[in-house]
C-alpha cells in the first residue's frame, strides 16, 4: 500500500512539474501558480514601496487579490526594494522591483 | 425635586435624546453609507469633493493621506486619453496614424494579420482594435485564459506586453469590434513611447503631470519600458482632481490650453464602435451598464445612450472608472469634481445611492 501511494506521488508530482514546463514555455501563456506569484508580488511592493502602507498591511492586501494569493510566501527586502514570491515550487519564483518614485514597481 | 417632577425631568430627557439621535444630516448620512458598509463588501479610502474650484469635503482612512499615489486601476486610461490629448495638441501625433507605422520591432506580430496593420489611434481611443482579447479579472473561469491576468503578471506577457497584444487574433477588421480591454489602453501608451523615445521614461510629466502641478503620481512600467496605460497609474487624489478640473474647463488649465480645442468633446462623446455595434447587434451588447466614451465613461445607459443611467446625476456626467471602485467624477453642469478611491472587493458601492447623498449633502449645506 505504501509503495503504491509513493508511486502515485510520484506520478502527480512528475505530471504537474511537466504542466508547469509545457506551460512556462508556451510564449505567452503563464501558469496560474505564475500568474499568482506575479500579481502577489507586483501587489506587494507597490503597496509597500509606492503607497507606503505597513508591510503587515500589504501582506494581508496582496493575498486577497486573486484566489490563489492565499498561498503566496513573500521575501521582503528592504535594502534593495525588491519582493520576491513563491506561490507552490520554486521555479514559481516572482519577483517585483521598486524602480523610484515616479516609476514604482515592474515585475522583472 | 418630588417625584412627579423626576419623572417629567427623565421623561423630557429620553424625548431629546431619541430626537437628537434620530436626526441625522445628509453629511454623516454621506458618510455613514460612503465610508461606513465594510460588511457589505465595499470601503472608501477616499472621497474629495471639489465645487466650483473649492474643496467642500475630503476624507482620508485606513492609513490614506491627502499625498498616498493610491492605486486608480482604469481610471489610468482616462489618463492616457488625456496624454494622447496632449501629443496631439503637440503636434506630435494624429488620430488617423496607425501604430502599424509608429511601433518599432513588431513587424512579424502586424505581418500575422494585415488588418492589424490599419488599427489606427482613432480605434484605440474607441476600445476598437478587435483584437481577440478577454477581459475578465478575479471572476474568470481560468485565470490562465485572462488576457489582462496574463498581460498584468504573466511570466512572459508581462516583461514586454506590447508585443503580447499585438500577438492576439482579430476578430473583424480594424475599428469594427468595440470590447473594453486594459489591453487597447496600453497599446496607446506603447505608440506614445515610440513618439517619445528620447523621453520614454518621463513623458507623462513632460507633457501632462508637470503642467497640472502633480506631486504625489506614480506610473507603472513593464520591463521593456512602457507604462501600463490601462491600469498602473497611482496618484492621490488632489492630483487626479487636476484631471477632472482640465476637462471641467475644455482642456485648459490655468489658463493655458494644453488639449486641442473639440478633443474634450471628443473624448467624453458616445463612442462610435460601441454605437455601430449596438445598432447592428443590440442582443451581443445588452448589458446594465454606462455608455462608453473615449477612455471615458458617460452617464448614459449602455443600452439606450440617449437615457441617463444614474437619475441622481445629471446627463452630462462622465467618469473616470477603476478597478474596486476608483471614480474620477466630473459634471460640468454643477462644475462639480468628485474623487473616490476605494477597495470594492465583494460588491460595488451602489452609484445610484452615492450621487444622491452627496447632492443631498451639497444642497442641505448650500454648496
Amino acid at each position: 500500500m505504501r509503495t503504491l501511494i509513493k508511486i502515485i506521488a510520484i506520478l502527480s508530482l512528475t505530471l504537474y512539474v511537466g504542466a508547469e514546463i509545457k506551460m512556462s514555455q508556451r510564449s505567452f501563456h503563464s501558469s496560474l501558480t505564475d500568474i499568482g506569484s506575479g500579481s502577489s508580488s507586483k501587489q506587494m511592493c507597490s503597496c509597500m514601496f509606492v503607497m507606503k502602507q505597513s508591510e503587515k498591511f500589504c501582506r494581508q492586501f496582496s493575498k486577497e487579490v486573486l484566489l490563489i494569493d492565499i498561498l503566496n510566501r513573500h521575501k521582503v527586502d528592504l535594502e534593495n526594494k525588491t519582493i520576491t514570491t513563491t506561490i507552490g515550487f520554486f521555479f514559481n519564483k516572482r519577483q517585483a522591483k521598486f524602480m523610484g518614485e515616479k516609476l514604482g514597481c515592474t515585475l522583472i | 425635586m418630588d417625584g412627579k417632577m423626576k419623572k417629567l425631568f427623565f421623561s423630557a430627557l429620553v424625548l431629546s435624546l431619541a430626537f437628537s439621535n434620530s436626526y441625522e444630516s445628509s453629511k454623516q448620512l454621506m458618510e455613514n453609507y460612503i465610508f461606513s458598509n465594510h460588511k457589505k463588501g465595499f470601503q472608501t479610502d477616499a472621497l474629495l469633493i471639489i465645487r466650483d474650484g473649492k474643496t467642500v469635503y475630503e476624507k482620508y482612512v485606513k492609513g490614506y493621506k491627502s499625498t498616498t499615489p493610491h492605486y486608480a486601476w482604469s481610471v489610468s486610461k482616462a489618463m492616457t486619453g488625456t496624454l494622447i490629448g496632449r501629443a496631439i495638441y503637440e503636434g506630435d501625433l494624429s488620430l488617423d496614424d496607425r501604430l502599424s507605422d509608429i511601433l518599432k520591432g513588431y513587424d512579424e506580430e502586424f505581418a500575422s494579420d494585415p488588418r492589424k496593420k490599419d488599427i489606427t489611434v482613432d480605434h484605440i481611443m474607441n476600445w476598437g482594435s478587435s483584437l481577440n482579447y478577454l477581459e475578465e479579472y478575479e471572476e474568470a473561469e481560468k485565470y490562465t485564459d485572462s488576457s489582462v491576468l496574463q498581460q498584468l503578471y504573466g511570466k512572459n506577457a508581462s516583461k514586454d506586453m506590447t508585443r503580447y497584444l499585438l500577438s492576439h487574433d482579430m476578430v473583424a477588421d480594424a475599428g469594427k469590434a468595440w470590447r473594453y480591454t486594459t489591453g487597447d489602453t496600453t497599446l496607446l501608451t506603447s505608440v506614445l513611447k515610440d513618439v517619445y523615445p528620447e523621453d520614454q521614461d518621463n513623458y507623462p510629466w513632460t507633457l501632462l503631470f508637470d503642467e497640472l502641478q502633480m506631486e504625489n503620481v506614480t506610473w507603472e512600467r513593464d520591463a521593456s519600458g512602457t507604462f501600463v496605460g490601462g491600469s498602473h497609474l497611482f496618484v492621490s487624489a488632489r492630483d487626479l482632481a487636476k484631471v477632472g478640473k482640465l476637462y471641467l474647463n475644455d482642456g485648459v488649465y490655468d489658463g493655458k490650453r494644453l488639449l486641442p480645442e473639440g478633443y474634450v468633446e471628443y473624448s467624453t462623446g458616445l463612442n462610435s464602435v460601441y454605437l455601430e455595434n449596438l445598432k447592428n447587434d443590440p442582443d451581443s451588447m445588452s448589458k446594465k451598464a454606462q455608455s462608453p466614451g473615449r477612455q471615458w465613461w458617460l452617464n448614459r445607459d449602455f443600452n439606450n445612450p440617449t437615457l441617463p443611467l444614474y437619475k441622481n446625476a445629471p446627463k452630462d456626467t462622465f467618469m473616470a472608472v477603476g478597478h474596486w471602485g476608483q471614480l474620477l467624477i466630473v459634471i460640468p453642469s454643477e462644475n462639480l469634481i468628485i474623487v473616490r478611491f476605494g477597495e470594492d472587493r465583494k460588491a460595488r458601492i451602489d452609484r445610484e445611492k452615492m450621487f444622491g447623498l452627496i447632492f443631498d449633502f451639497l444642497n442641505e449645506e448650500g454648496l
